[in-house]
């Protein structure tokens, strides 16, 4: 096995992704996603509608973004005591992927407004964020609301001194070092970062490099989803299953994919995956420094600790 | 040129073509580092501008600019919006209802009170708004003239469907709506027995069954 995780994947390959809207009905959005057979969630999309309370100290004019994650099967009685509330790590990722997805929403057409998006995680096997930026951020695109580009993300591991993109649970639990984030990749800004372990100036820039690129090869796959959802005259997308088998590597768009493809499909369509197309994935990774501080410009840090973290790194 | 071809499917965030070169930016795009980006999810509409819309109309502020720019060039340059699945063309104009101020709305009054009629907005122009928003019609804006002879009660009651239009986005939760204008005003009012009034005179409705006259601010 090339890189030898268990699934056969190369160390830069992210698992086939499954994604179909119009799962929740009344709801403006609604989409559903799988990963690898092992994670699924449903994200519905609810309003615009009026604000009705004031927020934590924001304009009263401002958009409001409410986030709510679900775990049903991930409570034992501990959880449960919690109550509507939520349990601690429902809330703390209710809050990541709203600091994530915000800034993809074109707040300034949205004034007064508050948008609502209830996130259920059925199964999870790897990082709960980057599946649920993919999944709102599919329910958004369906839901009409403007945006200014597709919210992508992407979680990577430094296992044994090795990157794996896109991990499982079990190589999570392995890791020495983990980072995700938030990318648009048509506009090149990363609006999330979160990071732990112990970094090195280039290890980390390495790694965010990484991480950006899987972001732009999965904007390509979620945009052959839309463009097919919208040719299919509004009705929902529907894609066999089958998806899964056909060469189970739909990640790898060449590197790039996303930056220029205004008016280019997206290779891939049920079955004629057998194809290999892995110039963007076995390769090796590919330094940019310029590219990186470019993107550390415009990072939206969610913890000020890492930020301070960060600025002692990049000043080395 | 543009970069997408017409009735394509785009998704937000696909370059269309560059501002003021290739294209104008139309309704559901945004313009970011010199291109236009579509914003929603849809196909894609390129309108020529002709030349009769300039002689015709030249109110319309995009038509002129358009023009204006595409001579400049020698051309005249396409608007590029982008149509929502399932809508009709002319319509989807604005892809979600949120509210700006010079919108025109049709609201439900729901109470009264001597200082403000309170609404419940209904619809944006003639599109269903996903959710009801509150207004208030405060006394000041029912009428453009002769402000302080208004009295809510001889201008509103609790059922009528009022064209309003929105003048500010509020300091609280409601959003201020003016009946300022001639054709802004009650569209439909019930009377008393619940039939259905008509207007008799330009401040007054009757009610056909038991003829009796109830004041209103009409829209003419």
């Amino acid at each position: 096995m090339e890189g030898g995780r268990g699934d056969g994947r190369g160390p830069l390959e992210c698992r086939a992704t499954f994604l179909r809207t119009g799962v929740v009905g009344g709801a403006t959005g609604s989409a559903y996603l799988e990963v690898g057979r092992s994670t699924r969630m449903v994200v519905s999309v609810w309003g615009p509608r009026q604000r009705d309370r004031d927020g934590e100290g924001s304009s009263p004019h401002e958009m409001q973004l409410d986030c709510h994650v679900h775990l049903p099967f991930a409570r034992g009685e501990a959880e449960e005591a919690a109550g509507s509330r939520g349990t601690e790590r429902e809330r703390t990722l209710a809050r990541q992927l709203e600091q994530g997805i915000l800034p993809s929403i074109q707040q300034d057409r949205l004034k007064k407004c508050c948008v609502e998006v209830q996130c259920t995680i059925l199964e999870s096997n790897g990082s709960d964020f980057t599946p649920a930026i993919l999944c709102t951020s599919f329910a958004l695109a369906s839901s009409n609301i403007p945006l200014y580009d597709l919210m992508t993300s992407c979680t990577l591991v430094v296992v044994e001194g090795r990157i794996l993109l896109d991990p499982t649970a079990a190589e999570l639990a392995r890791s020495e070092d983990e980072v995700s984030l938030a990318y648009m990749p048509s506009r090149d800004q990363v609006t999330f970062v979160q990071a732990c372990g112990d970094w090195s100036e280039r290890s980390f820039k390495e790694c965010m490099d990484n991480c950006v690129d899987g972001c732009k090869k999965m904007r390509a796959v979620m945009r052959s989803f839309l463009v097919e959802l919208g040719e299919g005259g509004g009705r929902p997308a529907s894609h066999s299953l089958d998806y899964f088998q056909g060469g189970g590597e739909v990640c790898d768009q060449g590197p790039g994919a996303g930056e220029d493809d205004a008016g280019e499909k997206a290779p891939m369509s049920g079955g004629d995956d057998d194809e290999p197309r892995r110039e963007g994935g076995g390769g090796a990774a590919r330094f940019e420094e310029s590219r990186v501080s470019e993107k550390l410009g415009n990072l939206v840090v969610a913890d000020q600790d890492l930020d301070a973290e960060l600025d002692t790194l990049l000043d080395v | 040129m543009v970069l997408v071809a017409e009735s394509e499917v785009v998704c937000p965030g696909d370059k269309l073509g560059r501002d003021n070169e290739d294209c104008v930016s139309g309704a559901n795009t945004h313009v970011y580092k010199g291109y236009v980006i579509a914003s929603t999810l849809g196909k894609l509409v390129c309108e020529q501008p002709s030349k009769l819309d300039f002689g015709l109309d030249p109110g319309s502020t995009t038509t002129t600019t358009t023009t204006t720019m595409g001579e400049a060039s020698g051309k005249r340059l396409p608007v590029v919006s982008i149509r929502a699945e399932g809508s009709k063309p002319g319509q989807g104009e604005e892809s979600v209802g949120a509210l700006s101020i010079g919108d025109e709305v049709l609201c439900r009054v729901k109470r009264l009170n001597p200082r403000y009629a309170s609404c419940d907005i209904s619809c944006k122009g003639n599109s269903p708004l996903i959710k009801e928003f509150l207004g208030i019609i405060r006394v000041q804006d029912v009428r453009a003239t002769e402000i302080d002879k208004v009295s809510i009660l001889s201008s509103f009651r609790p059922g009528d469907i009022v064209r309003a239009e929105v003048i500010s986005l509020g300091e609280s939760q409601s959003l201020l709506l003016s009946t300022a204008k001639d054709h802004l005003g009650v569209l439909h009012a019930k009377s008393e027995q619940g039939e259905t009034m008509v207007q008799v005179s330009p401040t007054e409705m009757l009610c056909p069954v038991t003829k009796a006259r109830e004041e209103r601010k009409i829209a003419q």
